[in-house]
């Protein structure tokens, strides 16, 4: 896991275990076009990102609309430049088009940046997150 | 600033102080109701030593900011043996014995979600992801007496409450800021209760003396006017507030507060201000905080006018906490900040550790009769209900 190559607009990784590729774009890492884009921090780098990504996809950290929802460490380690814990993968029907990321805070109530209150439920039954996390995300304070 | 601190140890959501009453809700969402005076009566019980304190922190909070203490305090040999009085307390808590009595009330609520509680009007409150549910409380008996099942007031996702003048407002994210006044009435029909919609966004709403300030988001916030009319019957809170005036509407006039903030901060520290790093704003009756990514933290004092734009004075740049803020709530004793690990207490610049520990609630009552400057924090281990006393004797009212 890790290896990647270099694109015009970000590092592309190989498919991982169930197929699906994933790239890290410089949008989200401080280059590119940035404007309202959240951004990694730099201290978790672009195999890290790809690596969660395939720890979502392996523990099918999915909702219903198909976007991948990830926290790292429980939630205890922060991911984005703004202290960001949480990070959405968004939906892509696409086999042949690489999947992303961006770190999320549902506090900052963009559009489609919290996941949905049940799929938090169910994070918080199966241990991903605990009671904490859980309603800090829900009530949109993280 | 000095605490004394009590600790009731569970698996609990949510923490309220009405009446005299802790109302503690469990992970199971039934509803304790744990008496002040039974708790009181057992710190004074196991810890004679701390009876004073245990009196005038948890069973008459309100004495500490009256003029009379206030002017007792100006004497330091009293103010010595009131912060001696608090040295015998037991740290960093008293931890409330299984023993003590509650009374817990199974209820039924249609939510798997609830994502906020409130307590008001005599009523208890319930915003969750599948709308509003209230149930009418019985306070009158020797033990509040609950229905056995929350009635559903909307179906709106709501995400915060409060309320202020006879009136509950319910923000519910991009379903708006719903509010209604009706509930003030003994002859209130759930069923029927009209809501009115304030505002077409809102994350959570604060009120000041002559408005209310909607957040439509963490940092975008709108002062709606609200107008008052006497109310038909006495209310229930809030008759230390400005009499019985209840709300009669709310946002007939409406100033975006965000540029207004920004222009005012700006004129007086151009060098230290970017907007572009404002993490979260809150506000008290009198002052509006704004708090940045890059750990600045500004407070301008606020006043709503009955008719025009709102009075802003620059009044402090303070250095920030390090931290995100999470949530922030009032006392009469300064500002209470949850963040991401622990909760803090700022006042005349300082900060103060109120609580080492990740909060799942933190609340504050500073219109409430008796519990002023207490602070209930609800975290995994438990119920943390906290008092606050000002041995500085620069007390802020905020």
């Amino acid at each position: 896991m890790g290896g990647y190559t270099g694109m015009s607009n970000g590092l592309l990784f190989a498919a991982n275990a169930s197929g699906k590729t994933y790239i890290s774009l410089y949008a989200h890492r401080g280059s590119g076009s940035r404007r309202h884009k959240s951004k990694w921090c730099q201290a978790f780098s672009p195999p890290n990102e790809y690596a969660l990504f395939c720890v979502a996809d392996a523990g099918a950290w999915q909702d219903a609309a198909g976007h991948f929802w990830a926290v790292h460490n429980s939630g205890s380690t922060i991911i984005g430049e703004r202290g960001e814990i949480l990070c959405k993968f968004p939906a892509n029907g696409n086999a042949n088009v690489p999947w992303h990321g961006y770190p999320v805070s549902p506090a900052s109530e963009r559009d489609g940046d919290c996941p949905p209150d049940d799929f938090v439920e169910g994070w918080r039954e199966s241990g991903v997150v605990d009671k904490t996390l859980a309603r800090r995300i829900q009530r949109r304070k993280v | 600033m000095r605490t004394a601190t009590i600790y009731i140890p569970g698996d609990f959501e949510d923490a309220y102080l009405y009446m005299g009453w802790l109302v503690v809700v469990t992970a199971e969402r039934s509803f304790r109701f744990y008496s002040l005076d039974d708790i009181v009566a057992e710190v004074c019980k196991l810890v004679p030593s701390s009876a004073y304190i245990a009196e005038l922190m948890f069973r008459h909070n309100e004495w500490l900011t009256s003029a009379q203490f206030m002017s007792l305090a100006k004497t330091p040999s009293a103010l010595e043996e009131v912060v001696r009085q608090f040295n015998l307390f037991p740290k960093p808590h008293f931890q409330i014995p299984p023993e003590v009595g509650f009374k817990e009330h199974d209820v039924r609520i249609d939510t798997n979600v609830v994502l906020d509680y409130f307590i008001y009007n005599r009523q208890i409150y319930v915003g969750s992801k599948d709308g509003l549910f209230s149930a009418i409380v019985d306070w009158d008996e020797d033990v509040p007496l609950l229905p056995a099942r929350f009635r559903k007031r909307f179906e709106q996702r709501c995400i915060n409450l409060t309320g202020r003048f006879g009136a509950v407002a319910a923000s519910c994210g991009d379903d708006g800021l719903l509010w209604s006044a009706e509930d003030a009435y003994g002859d209130l029909n759930p069923e029927n209760t009209q809501w009115e919609l304030a505002e077409d966004k809102s994350v959570r709403a604060r009120w000041l003396p002559n408005g209310i300030i909607n957040y439509k988001t963490a940092i975008d916030p709108n002062l709606l006017g609200i107008r008052k009319t006497r109310s038909r019957e006495r209310l229930a809170d809030d008759q230390d507030d400005h009499g019985d005036l209840i709300v009669a509407a709310i946002g007939e006039e409406r100033t975006p507060l965000q540029q207004l903030l920004l222009s005012e901060i700006k004129s007086h520290t151009p060098d230290v201000f970017d907007a572009d790093l404002i993490q979260y704003i809150f506000n008290s009756d009198k002052v509006v905080f704004i708090f940045t990514f890059d750990g600045h933290f500004f407070a301008l004092d606020v006043k709503a006018r009955k008719v025009g734009p709102p009075q802003l004075r620059f009044s402090h740049t303070y250095k920030g906490a390090d931290t995100r803020i999470l949530s922030a709530a009032a006392t009469k004793l300064g500002a209470v900040l949850e963040t991401d690990h622990r909760v803090w207490h700022f006042a005349n610049g300082e900060w103060t550790p109120v609580l080492d520990s990740r909060a799942i609630s933190v609340r504050t009552f500073p219109n409430a009769k008796n519990s002023h400057n207490l602070i209930s924090v609800t975290t995994q281990d438990g119920v943390y209900l906290v008092g606050m006393f000002d041995d500085t004797r620069r007390l802020v009212t905020m």
